[in-house]
């Protein structure tokens, strides 16, 4: 391309914007057959046009005609002469995933994607006999009114033979307009000066145009030359070059809405600054959010150090006035620093949608391989949570939904059986609850059999007849968590190797969260992962047993009691005690996490901090409550081997490594399926 | 590259290697100076549960947490008593730091590699695997360990 514009600058950008809107195609095209509303098809619409405009402003034109090919058959289906049958339905499936791969092609290789020729004459057979694209028509030209200033500034250039009025028209579906006309502009400005626009440019920036812009160009390079530059930008539909002609302003005086305004003007009145703060945006590389949030974190431990060393300083001067200078400066950097955490929390938020939008494409291949028929609901799709929770979660989630898919929800035939629809329904909601993130993937399906899991449990040898009988119906669903634990007659390739549910498990757990269920056998199984906002830092409860400091994740903290007020009585070997009519097993952690004698000095046991949550609860014994603190997580190397119980350590304040309890673990011991310990 | 060229000088007299020579009870031992990160002070650690015996706990090294072995211990010999005295050489394989409490830092030794007797016979087995070769500098028997099979679990 002999256009002036270096297209390598833009090859970053186009594969960002198409990545991102080959994913709203992805989470789309696959509701398409079941819901094709109105809405749905112009998302989809919008999303392939984009990355048409854009292929093609990069040159790529073999991928282009691909998306072309594919936008000629979504026009049929939005006028309606079109119905999307499950085989239409297919190919288009087909189409999407041929653009992922090519733009994989183009993001490797930097060259053009050619697509499958099959593919391409599938879709031509689907559209052919009818008109395809139609190109969008340009405006009449509208007369602009250059204000008096830029008249001015005119009069003083040494002649306005190379002054052009260019109109510069955007397709009625771009998407991002001001990245457009910012092509445009450079593309302008590498050809000559830009004297003036309409809108502002300031207007243009915040988009508050429709798709016309007015831009007036002294050019040092010919018009041809002008008008192939702006061709090649994607998206742009019409473009219209006027030599400029003093006269004509004069005379076409008054249909203009804009005022228009001196390129350079500076001083936009406040409340529409903040007004177009609150929409704009920066693509940030991921791993720069990621050093940012690591440097945080080491500034979070410092400032809670250097507020102890200025308390032990304060306690020994009697350099007051220093001393209070020092803990009112240290108060501050405390305060700036929790500022800082937030927003750097906030700048790597995403929306959970991130995840959820690829499972109603992956439900319904499913439940087509399964043969079942299956709606999927989604809500809270908005709910902001942590980059790391974002990655951390879609594995686990893959699992329960196919599980909930394969073993979950019944046969059809089963179900009209058991007086139920036809049809399963499976709902995935996320939700902000207390400091956390809340996630529930329910469904209506046959729920968890109790005595199935018994059953299983003594077959496989993980427990005794008896001790599988004195288990709770609860406690024995909870079985499904345990390791090589498959219930599923047969292992099918959806699921039912026997890792799922315990993978799941462990990877909640790694990221300091807690899985629980409530399952009704004959009507359903609800899953809820309760996660932590972020996985990075943690709030924690410190207490200390002997000389080491442990962690409570906070959000698993039910209440912290004197051990005075409880009322310990012996069940068997375990000893439990009663919290409000409910039986919670008590566990010494000395006990249980059994360290080096000569590091266990004589056990205070004073307190009881009950972790856990709904009636899976625990209440850990320890020597003495330290309060509340953020602690950074960090993971204990390999070479300590497996450490059952502790999901990490954290250095503290004082410089001291304490060490994170994972709490559930804890709990699986006390439904006594664990024989870790 | 200069790393390469200090711990490895070719010269007419053959190949010569460094090693960091410790203390350990009334033995001599060295480890190759190149999977040597540093050489710390003692310094508290927090014992981790149920773990093996060698194996102290967690030191705060510079914001990262350290595990530390007890040397002693993991090559067969009585646990340090005075670990306030001690040291803790730091390793580093595959981004994984750990560190080893010996009782005494010696010096830098620059060794031949033919002075090296890689058929020695040692009577403790764990010994045994653990020990690459044995060099006589001045008449004293330093055991040279083998850094890989000290941090087995890393790999």
């Amino acid at each position: 391309m002999s256009n002036g514009l270096n297209m390598a600058d833009y090859l970053d950008l186009f594969l960002q914007e198409t990545e991102e809107q080959l994913s709203i195609l992805e989470s789309e095209i696959g509701k398409l057959e079941s819901e094709p509303t109105e809405t749905r098809i112009d998302a989809i619409f919008r999303a392939a046009h984009t990355v048409k405009g854009s292929s093609k402003a990069m040159g790529f034109s073999g991928y282009a005609e691909l998306v072309h090919e594919f936008e000629n058959v979504l026009y049929l289906v939005r006028d309606g002469s079109m119905t999307v049958d499950s085989e239409i339905g297919e190919l288009l499936v087909r189409t999407v995933d041929s653009m992922v791969s090519g733009k994989e092609h183009i993001a490797s290789s930097g060259e053009d994607y050619l697509p499958e020729m099959d593919l391409i004459a599938s879709l031509k057979m689907l559209s052919s006999g009818k008109p395809s694209a139609a190109p969008a028509t340009s405006k009449p030209t509208q007369s602009v009114v250059w204000p008096a200033e830029v008249i001015d500034a005119l009069h003083l250039l040494p002649n306005l033979d190379n002054v052009y009025h260019v109109k510069v028209t955007l397709d009625q579906t771009c998407v991002m307009k001001y990245v457009r006309i910012f092509m445009v502009m450079n593309a302008l400005n590498g050809l000559g000066e830009m004297l003036a626009s309409n809108p502002s440019q300031d207007k243009l920036e915040a988009e508050q145009f429709d798709f016309d812009a007015d831009f007036l160009v002294a050019l040092d390079a010919k018009e041809d030359e002008m008008l192939e530059s702006l061709k090649a930008i994607g998206e742009v539909s019409g473009i219209v070059a006027t030599k400029y002609e003093a006269a004509n302003e004069a005379s076409s005086a008054t249909k203009v809405e804009a005022a228009v305004e001196v390129v350079k003007a500076e001083g936009v009145p406040t409340a529409e600054k903040a007004k177009r703060e609150t929409n704009q945006t920066i693509r940030v590389d991921v791993s720069l959010l990621d050093d940012l949030m690591n440097l945080v974190g080491e500034l979070v431990i410092d400032r809670t150090r250097l507020s102890q060393i200025g308390a032990n300083i304060a306690a020994k001067s009697s350099d007051f006035e220093n001393t209070d200078a020092l803990a009112e400066t240290v108060g501050h950097i405390a305060r700036v620093t929790g500022e800082l955490q937030e927003q750097i929390m906030r700048a790597r938020m995403l929306p959970i949608d991130t995840v959820f939008q690829r499972f109603p494409r992956m439900v319904r291949d499913l439940a087509r391989k399964l043969n079942k028929q299956v709606a999927l609901n989604i809500e809270g799709g908005e709910t902001e949570v942590d980059r790391s929770v974002i990655e951390g979660i879609s594995d686990p989630l893959i699992h329960m939904l196919r599980n909930s898919l394969d073993h979950g929800l019944e046969d059809g035939a089963d179900r009209v059986k058991a007086g139920k629809p036809e049809g399963g329904t499976i709902t995935l909601s996320a939700q902000h609850r207390d400091n956390a993130i809340v996630i529930e993937l329910s469904d209506d399906g046959r729920g968890i059999d109790p005595s199935k899991l018994r059953d299983k449990a003594v077959e496989k040898g993980i427990m005794t007849k008896e001790a599988a009988d004195r288990l709770t119906d609860r406690d024995a669903q909870m079985l499904i968590f345990h390791n090589g634990f498959s219930t599923a007659k047969e292992v099918t390739d959806v699921s039912g190797r026997g890792v799922g549910m315990d993978i799941v498990r462990s990877n909640i757990q790694a990221m300091g969260g807690l899985i629980d269920l409530e399952s009704t056998p004959g009507q359903g199984t609800k899953f809820i992962l309760k996660l932590p906002l972020t996985v990075a830092i943690m709030g924690g409860l410190l207490a200390r047993v002997g000389t080491v400091d442990y962690v409570m994740p906070i959000g698993s903290v039910v209440e912290t009691l004197s051990l005075d007020s409880v009322k310990v009585q012996k069940v068997g070997k375990r000893s439990v005690m009663l919290l409000r009519g409910q039986t919670v097993p008590l566990m010494k952690v000395v006990e249980v996490f059994k360290v080096r004698e000569s590091f266990v000095k004589e056990s205070a046991e004073d307190y009881v901090v009950v972790v856990g949550s709904g009636d899976q609860k625990v209440g850990l014994v320890v020597d003495r409550l330290l309060g509340e603190q953020e602690v950074v997580i960090k993971s204990i190397s390999k070479y300590c081997g497996e450490l059952r119980g502790l999901s990490g350590a954290t250095i503290l304040g004082n410089g001291k490594v304490a060490l994170i309890v994972d709490v559930n673990s804890l709990l699986e011991v006390t439904r006594g399926v664990d024989h870790g310990y | 590259m200069s790393d390469t060229l200090e711990l490895q000088s070719e010269n007419e007299t053959g190949l010569e290697l460094k090693f960091v020579r410790f203390q350990l009870a009334d033995e001599q031992f060295a480890f190759p100076v190149d999977s040597v990160t540093g050489i710390i002070n003692w310094r508290e650690v927090t014992p981790l549960p149920n773990v093996d015996e060698h194996l102290l706990g967690l030191a705060n090294l510079r914001g990262r947490t350290l595990p530390v072995s007890d040397l002693r211990v993991k090559i067969g010999l009585q646990s340090s008593v005075a670990k306030q005295d001690a040291f803790i050489i730091v390793f580093e394989k595959n981004q994984t730091q750990v560190g080893m409490l010996v009782d005494e830092v010696l010096e830098v030794l620059t060794v031949k590699e033919e002075d090296i007797q890689t058929d020695h016979a040692e009577s403790n087995l764990v010994m045994h695997e653990l020990i690459q070769g044995i060099v006589n500098v001045d008449d004293v028997l330093i055991s040279i360990l083998d850094v890989d099979s000290m941090l087995g679990g890393v790999a």
